[in-house]
């Protein structure tokens, strides 16, 4: 920039695209046999009982665990069905490269094969046998994330899938999120929002409040906006006909 | 094995380099051979504080481009025989510093030191992280109010997950709290935060309050460390900060109002 005697003000127009990284996690749907009435009553069951979680929702389907060497037949119609049922499928992963051309034809992307984390609960699997039985593994153990250290200005914590148990204290300006429900044993400054993946059953057990922001599936209330009397008292905040409920612990 | 020792906090103006001039004299002083390097790139300070600014001739960022050896930059303090400095550059700025200069420089140093002493500069950025990366302690100064101490807090979080041990999962640095700047009258009447306080919010032990002194001032002025001026209150502070971290436990002075006696009340001052 050459200095200049007419002081021009200068404006920057931002370009009108850029491309930057997102990180989402999906749920993925496992598929061990090619039988469409099992998947239908299958997803009907899921979807009946978890219906906001799945309505509209971004699925993957899982076919790490088709036997391979096997034709997938029902291969469209399994995805019409999935869209039947409100899910919207993104993509496949894990599948054989006669099934990857036939998601392709069906313009689903072929995700990158990712090691499952222990932690990422397999939502469900479509079981063999009697359709109606309810599967064991279905309701996976949420596992539940353990910090013992304080948690630090600046820092992040997300329990995924599960529930959030905090031995020592959370500094101002740290963050701390669950999909289940948090635990907080230590001093709390910080914020704490609980079942971050629109779990409106999710609640807040703080043992020492003085949080800068609470929020229960996506509902929040900045410190300015809680009840003072909680301060520095044990309290449980949880979700009531969509508004944050202060009681003591 | 030299024992690298990083003076950091996140905010600017708290005492970093004040306690990295303090702590390196404290230990030369007491027959260990101590090297106190400033990480502050562009902004040089340690050399005003230890009053050598007039013999700086190479610097850090120097060594680590290999304009120079380490033996042609590290300055001789004149009073401590056991005391050297290695400035920072004052011309260049942070993005002169790798990780893999200054881990060389470190390690050449280890070879004759039993201490070097980082001085950090404020801020989480690049020549905060260097400063840190490779320390096996840490003295996390703050002063006894809210904005430091959040700052702290978060330089704290940094420590333990950007450092050379956190990434390696070995034993993590050793935090210990300072509290610089330190006035019982103001918390008495409640205008700072007690050392009960900070401790709450940061939960790390403390190795020393250094009370507010006029004499840190006139200390920088005259380019002496302020430990070295025996009858100031800062400077016994420090010498006691630096007995702690030898492994010395002592109670902390300066922490409550000392009462005047008859004589005091009478004549004032």
């Amino acid at each position: 920039m050459t200095p200049s005697n007419n002081q021009v003000p200068v404006t920057v127009t931002p370009a009108a695209f850029d491309i930057k990284a997102g990180q989402y996690t999906l749920p993925c749907l496992l598929i061990r046999q090619d039988d469409t009435d099992a998947l239908d009553a299958f997803l009907s069951e899921q979807v009946a009982r978890l219906p906001r979680f799945f309505d509209q929702a971004p699925v993957v389907i899982d076919l790490s665990q088709f036997p391979s060497g096997q034709a997938l037949q029902s291969f469209p119609v399994i995805v019409g069905m999935i869209r039947g049922y409100g899910l919207i499928p993104v993509g496949v992963r894990g599948a054989s490269e006669e099934l990857c051309a036939q998601a392709q034809l069906l313009e689903l992307a072929i995700m990158p094969n990712v090691r499952q984390r222990r932690r990422e609960p397999a939502i469900a699997s479509a079981e063999t046998g009697d359709a109606r039985s309810t599967p064991a593994e279905g309701n996976p153990v949420a596992a539940t994330l353990i910090v013992d250290q304080v948690v630090r200005s600046g820092q992040r914590i997300y329990a995924q899938g599960g529930d959030l148990v905090l031995l020592s204290g959370v500094s101002s300006g740290a963050e701390v999120m669950a999909d289940g429900n948090i635990h907080a044993y230590g001093p709390v400054r910080g914020r704490m929002l609980a079942g971050v993946r629109d779990n409106s059953a999710a609640r807040i057990f703080c043992r020492q409040f003085g949080a800068e922001l609470v929020a229960i599936a996506g509902r929040y209330r900045v410190s300015e906006d809680l009840p003072q009397n909680f301060i520095g008292h044990a309290v449980q905040i949880r979700l009531e006909q969509d508004a944050l409920r202060f009681d003591s612990l | 094995m030299a024992r690298i020792i990083v003076v950091t906090s996140g905010k600017g103006g708290v005492g970093k380099t004040t306690t990295s001039a303090a702590l390196a004299t404290g230990l030369a002083a007491r027959g260990h051979r101590t090297a106190v390097i400033d990480f502050d790139v562009g902004l040089r300070n340690l050399d005003l504080v230890m009053g050598c600014e007039r013999r700086v001739v190479f610097d850090l960022v120097n060594v680590i481009q290999g304009e120079a050896g380490l033996r042609q930059a590290l300055i001789r303090d004149k009073r401590q025989p056991n005391l050297s400095i290695l400035a920072a550059s004052q011309t260049r700025d942070k993005d002169a510093l790798t990780l893999e200069g200054v881990g060389k420089v470190l390690d050449e140093l280890a070879e004759s030191h039993d201490y070097i002493v980082c001085d950090s500069p404020a801020g989480i950025e690049k020549g905060a992280t260097m400063a840190m990366y490779f320390a096996d302690d840490a003295i996390v100064v703050t002063n006894p109010e809210v904005s430091s101490v959040r700052d702290s807090d978060r330089m704290i979080g940094i420590l333990s997950s950007k450092s050379r041990r956190a990434e390696q999962n070995l034993e993590p640095i050793s935090e210990r709290l300072l509290i610089t700047r330190y006035s019982p009258e103001r918390v008495a009447k409640g205008e700072m935060l007690s050392i009960e306080d900070v401790q709450d919010i940061l939960a790390l032990d403390l190795i020393g309050v250094i009370p507010e002194s006029e004499s840190v001032l006139n200390a920088s002025n005259a380019g002496i460390p302020v430990i070295m001026d025996e009858a100031s209150n800062a400077g016994q502070a420090y010498h006691d900060m630096v007995d702690r971290y030898l492994g010395e436990e002592l109670p902390h002075r300066f922490t409550t109002i000392e009462k005047k006696g008859l004589f005091g009340r009478l004549f004032g001052g």
